[in-house]
């Protein structure tokens, strides 16, 4: 039974390693796909489901560790489990820092690598939901004329209305007006929402 | 009366006149002729009161024709003697008148009468002649005078002229003993000479006997039909034989182990008659214990000085027990060397090397791990799981080629030999190699030709120069940054019988000192590193009748490659 839903990348230079590892993830029902180099992932069409890398570190020509530096830059954002032949801790500490998901060293645990991808699948999973949402509240945002943009800056810093009215130098009531207005353009049902909302865009509000 | 004593005083100075001239040859003894002559003429031209007396004596052996005037004391004294008897000399010839003669004067002016007289028999001396103005003479008793003179004279001018002879004979006798002593001491001094001669090559025949007798190498001598001579003592001490007679009982061949006789019977001994001459080694066999002694020979002729056919064949040779163990030793040490060289070497390869092995694994377990998984899932893929059991297989046996040449690196070894591919053990090497080169993000290339044909040499010693040339390159690639990482591994039949293997890198090259020394031992680049590796593989190279050298690329790096001769004895 196979998921396409979500899909398991495995890049290792060793087509024997690479095989093995896609009849493992195979018996628990993951769906792999193998590369023989970080240049052959790098330049393939990645479908948008959840999915984690498998990839060795020392791959001839670039490195995993190099690998995982140009996923970051090209804004790849795909969780990466490293396995190794012969690791070693500076550079174990090194790809962790990098944001890499898990460590193994061959021979592994199946059940450790099985766990890991589960977890990483899981966790891209939740990280594309959230940059889903991310991205819709961002749509509502810029449907904001620039008024409504700076009262709702300023009521999600905790300001009253007539606070407002006084920084912006307008009345009260006009202040209400658009207030309202952004709350029904954001979706928000409450203050408390709108100020979850303004949270998840990094709106801050200005320095008094 | 008076008559009587004038005849008596006459008679007595005629007497006293005759024993004047009877007592001349008193002085005459001993003397020469010219002196009786002259004394004679003196005593007469006083005794007799004459104006000359003239004397000439003929030549005889020993002495010259004489002539000698003396004349009274008012004559000219510078008259000589030649002119007068010129003047006289036609009364002189043929027989002499008897009486007295008037002729003119051969000492003055005028007249003179003369009284010539032979002296000895018919002329055989000479002639005397007496001359005087006085009318009176000669008197008798101035004939008798003259006669009894010239008696005397002649008696005593004979005796001078036998005394004279008798010098003469003496003198020649003395000349000729003087002669024949010069002769005698010639032939002495030449006998001398001779004698120091015989010495000298004596001495020298001693000095180059004493050099053979001392010399510490072995000398012997013996007969063309190999018959043996003579050994000197450092000989006879070499091989344990006691004495001449003991040497002279042996032939050559029992001087030679067993096993090198034939060679020395088919091979050494003609090319010795035949060529004049030999070097070689040869083992000499001692005759108490049988021992074995390797020996250095110079083998010679010894021609005969006619007809340059060999009298004796000589030998020196030199026991070389010594050199050959030290060689031995040489040879352990460098081997010892190439073991320490080669543990070093795996050693640094051992975290690579266990990357390489982890790698097939790590392989092995996930493929084990799915194996279970697919035994115990409901829907047995049977295929799968073949392939899954086939995959372990697989991977197992890559997991021992990467370990496999690493036992055989690590073993002491001595030098055995087989036939071997190069280019098989090549792939061998690389295996080890690979995880190394990985690391080093280093791309390696082969290009082997299959069917070369086999090198003949020591398993181990090749595959530490394979492994020396692929790491020699990677080495020169690892600089941090370095681009581009590329090493090409090749192996080809270059020219008919020659085996040419390269290592291309593009690495830092060769610097810009003499590339030779890259083969110093103990030369490196590398920080730690013991510079070994070359040089050991060099003289595994060269054992093997090879070379390895480097050169630099046109582009980038360097190239490292040895040539090995396929076929023919590929040396010890």
């Amino acid at each position: 039974m196979t998921n396409v839903n979500q899909i398991v990348f495995v890049i290792d230079d060793d087509l024997s390693m690479r095989a093995a590892i896609k009849r493992l993830l195979g018996t628990v029902g993951l769906s792999v796909e193998t590369f023989g180099s970080g240049l052959e992932f790098i330049e393939s069409k990645l479908p948008d489901v959840p999915s984690c890398v498998i990839l060795d570190v020392r791959l001839p020509g670039r490195s995993g560790l190099d690998l995982q530096r140009e996923m970051a830059e090209r804004g790849i954002q795909i969780p990466v489990i490293f396995i190794t032949g012969h690791g070693d801790i500076p550079m174990s500490v090194q790809a962790m820092k990098a944001g890499a998901v898990e460590f193994l060293t061959k021979p592994f645990r199946d059940q450790d690598l099985i766990d890991a991808v589960g977890q990483a699948i899981e966790g891209d999973r939740a990280a594309r939901s959230q940059r889903a949402e991310t991205a819709e509240l961002r749509v509502h945002y810029d449907s904001l004329t620039l008024r409504e943009r700076e009262v709702m800056t300023l009521v999600v810093a905790g300001l009253l209305n007539k606070q407002i009215a006084g920084d912006l130098g307008t009345s009260e009531k006009t202040v209400k007006a658009h207030r309202s207005r952004a709350m029904k353009k954001m979706q928000a049902d409450s203050l408390a929402e709108l100020v979850h909302m303004a949270d998840k865009l990094g709106i801050n509000p200005p320095k008094s | 009366m008076e008559d009587q004593i004038e005849d008596n005083r006459c008679l007595q100075a005629c007497i006293n006149d005759l024993i004047s001239v009877l007592a001349l040859p008193a002085i005459w003894s001993g003397h020469k002729s010219s002196q009786i002559v002259t004394t004679l003429l003196d005593g007469l031209v006083g005794m007799l009161r004459l104006d000359f007396a003239y004397a000439r004596l003929t030549d005889s052996i020993g002495e010259p024709l004489i002539e000698s005037v003396r004349l009274a004391k008012h004559r000219n004294p510078a008259t000589q003697p030649r002119e007068v008897g010129q003047a006289l000399s036609r009364w002189l010839t043929g027989d002499l008148p008897t009486s007295p003669l008037v002729v003119p004067n051969p000492v003055g002016e005028g007249k003179i009468s003369i009284a010539s007289f032979r002296l000895g028999l018919e002329d055989g001396i000479g002639v005397l002649v007496a001359g005087s103005e006085r009318p009176d003479f000669p008197t008798k008793i101035e004939l008798l005078h003259l006669r009894v003179a010239a008696n005397q004279g002649a008696i005593w001018l004979q005796e001078a002229r036998r005394l004279s002879e008798q010098r003469r004979a003496a003198e020649e006798f003395e000349r000729q003993v003087a002669a024949r002593t010069r002769q005698l001491t010639a032939a002495n001094e030449e006998l001398r000479k001779q004698i120091n001669e015989r010495e000298r090559v004596e001495e020298e025949q001693r000095k180059l006997a004493s050099l053979v007798e001392n010399c510490t190498d072995f000398i012997g001598i013996a007969s063309p039909a190999g018959k043996v001579l003579f050994v000197n003592p450092a000989g006879r001490e070499i091989v344990g034989l006691d004495g001449d007679r003991q040497v002279r009982a042996t032939r050559i061949f029992d001087f030679v182990v067993e096993e090198d006789r034939e060679r020395i019977q088919r091979q050494v001994w003609p090319a010795v008659l035949r060529e004049g001459l030999w070097d070689g080694e040869t083992r000499f066999k001692h005759f108490q214990t049988g021992a074995a002694i390797p020996m250095l020979q110079h083998i010679f002729c010894i021609k005969g000085p006619r007809n340059n056919r060999p009298v004796a064949v000589a030998t020196i040779s030199r026991d070389i027990t010594e050199r050959k163990r030290a060689e031995g030793e040489l040879r352990l040490a460098q081997a010892e060397l190439a073991h320490a060289s080669r543990v070093l070497t795996v050693g640094e390869l051992t975290s690579s090397i266990a990357h390489e092995v982890n790698q097939p694994l790590g392989a092995i377990v996930t493929n084990g791990n799915a194996y279970l998984r697919l035994l115990s899932s409901d829907a047995q893929d049977l295929g799968e799981i073949r392939e899954a059991v086939e995959c372990m297989i697989s991977d197992a046996m890559r997991a021992s080629a990467v370990t496999k040449p690493i036992r055989a690196l690590l073993k002491k070894t001595g030098t055995e030999k087989a036939t071997l591919n190069i280019s098989e053990m090549t792939q061998e090497v690389s295996a080890l190699a690979a995880g190394e080169l990985a690391k080093n993000q280093v791309r390696q290339h082969t290009k082997l030709e299959a069917d070369l044909p086999p090198v003949l040499g020591d398993r181990i010693q090749w595959q530490q120069v394979l492994l020396n040339l692929i790491l020699n390159g990677n080495e020169a690639m690892s600089a941090a940054g370095w681009e581009p990482r590329e090493l090409l591994i090749s192996s080809q039949e270059s020219q008919p019988d020659q085996l040419l293997m390269k290592g291309r890198d593009t690495g830092t090259g060769l610097g810009s000192g003499d590339p030779e020394r890259l083969f110093d031992t103990f030369f490196s680049t590398k920080e730690g590193g013991l510079g070994l590796g070359l040089s050991i593989s060099r003289t595994i190279v060269e054992t093997h009748g090879g070379r390895l050298w480097a050169t630099p690329n046109e582009g980038q790096g360097a190239t490292f490659q040895f040539s090995l001769p396929i076929k023919g004895d590929s040396g010890s």
